[in-house]
């Protein structure tokens, strides 16, 4: 009995030596701001500062902002929506508490509270506005602890 | 062979197969058949509980994150086995599953499954040294909800399976009629597509090789070793290949048999996912299972 209990024991401690030099822990958090990032069809930038998180199981929020090309400020952004998508695994999160609000006095940008990330990882935030009167949605990487 | 010997030796089948699907800690998985059926039984049953927990998320890159989800993941798996001929036989496991997380749970049942193998190749009793051959197929039909269709992704505590109908083909090999035992096997996982949202889900092809060692110290108990890679190709979505989307998983577990009586085992496994190895897209967790086979 004792020798099968000594087995598994030492099993046990190797698995562990094994595993604990194998993976490291995600960078500590996403950038905390994210340079321009084109729409696809290349009709304005975006901007994403985090102002809290991001961070798994909890509420983050972040300030968004939208310009042309030439990163000058635009004429109009209507439909403004914040997609997290995990690309990896093919599915999105809890967008029941999200709620985006202009930014009063500058064109352009928005608050997003309640962002909620469903487990950490790398996200690919899908952000799609109408701007200058056209569609288009521009893809942000952004890891998560 | 003695009767014992040829009940340790079919066990061992058993663990040449105990995977478990990969995909995130939070996006339900899919357990293996578990029950195997020795040449002399004709009926059997399984009863297995297992608890999972440690959960971490690992992503493309092999760094740990948040698993999400559940904290904690309690298993109740049902298997049933009939033996049509000494060679062929066939299960079906129905798993319960319970998701809990801060005091808060969810039940539900889980994805059946169907299991059936063929010996090819019968160990001899005159040569030790001839392996039996195994050939098996299996399906498993996705009927609960996953991370696609969660109604709680706050929580994730209603997620409890992958989302996924899967369909396996696979070989075995083991040489068990001495003292010191070893084996291996190859299974090939294919996912059924399926939609959710108006968006066409198609799981890439999975592999699964397992390689097994063990030491029989008596006819009563057995001591056994193995490693599992996982493999999963990369997803597709609405059919545009998702970047970064590939699956790798390395695990391994132990197990101790205790035979009760010639007709009843009880097996106690622990088992580490992602133990060692570049795994990616997957999950890090543990596992200790205890189930009481008794065959009729």
């Amino acid at each position: 009995m004792m020798r099968h209990l000594f087995a598994l024991a030492l099993a046990l401690i190797v698995t562990q030596a094994c595993s604990s030099h194998t993976q490291a822990d995600a960078p500590a958090a996403g950038p905390v701001r994210t340079d321009g990032v084109a729409s696809k069809n290349r009709t304005f930038l975006t901007k994403l500062a985090w102002t809290t998180g991001p961070v798994a199981m909890a509420s983050a929020a972040a300030r968004l902002s939208f310009t042309d090309l030439n990163d000058a400020e635009v004429k109009s952004v209507d439909g403004v929506a914040f997609y997290p998508w995990m690309t990896s695994m093919g599915h999105g999160t809890s967008m029941q508490d999200q709620k985006i609000t202009p930014v009063a006095g500058a064109l352009g940008s928005f608050t997003v509270d309640g962002i909620y990330f469903v487990m950490g990882g790398v996200w690919d935030i899908r952000v799609t506005a109408t701007v200058n009167g056209t569609a288009d949605t521009a893809t942000i990487a952004v890891s998560v602890p | 062979m003695s009767l014992f010997s040829r009940r340790w030796l079919l066990c061992l089948w058993g663990l040449l197969t105990a995977g478990q699907a990969l995909a995130c800690a939070s996006c339900g998985s899919g357990g293996d058949d578990p029950l195997i059926l020795y040449p002399n039984e004709v009926d059997k049953i399984y009863v297995g509980v297992a608890r999972t927990t440690a959960l971490k998320n690992i992503d493309a890159s092999g760094h740990y994150s948040t698993a999400g989800g559940p904290t904690t993941k309690d298993t109740l798996s049902l298997a049933y086995g009939h033996a049509f001929t000494p060679r062929a036989f066939m299960t079906g496991t129905l798993p319960l599953l319970r998701n809990s997380r801060q005091g808060a749970s969810k039940s539900s049942s889980g994805d059946p499954s169907l299991a059936a193998r063929y010996t090819a190749i019968m160990a001899s009793m005159v040569d030790p040294w001839t392996p039996q051959l195994q050939l098996l197929v299996g399906y498993k039909q996705s009927l609960t909800r996953s991370i696609h269709d969660s109604a709680d992704l706050r929580t994730g505590l209603d997620v409890f399976g992958s989302g996924f109908s899967e369909a396996k083909v696979g070989v075995d090999i083991w040489l068990g009629q001495n003292a010191v035992l070893a084996g291996g096997a190859i299974s090939l996982v294919k996912a059924m597509a399926r939609s959710f949202d108006g968006v066409r889900y198609e799981p890439g092809f999975a592999s699964r090789a397992t390689a097994t060692a063990g030491y029989l110290y008596s006819s009563e108990w057995r001591t056994t070793f193995g490693v599992n890679r996982e493999q999963r190709a990369t997803l597709k979505s609405d059919g545009a290949a998702q970047p970064n989307s590939a699956q790798l998983n390395y695990s391994v577990f132990i197990t101790q048999d205790w035979m009760l009586s010639p007709l009843a085992d009880v097996r106690l496994s622990l088992a580490r996912r992602a133990a060692f190895g570049a795994n990616q897209n997957t999950a890090r967790s543990d596992a200790v299972t205890i189930a009481y086979m008794r065959s009729y």
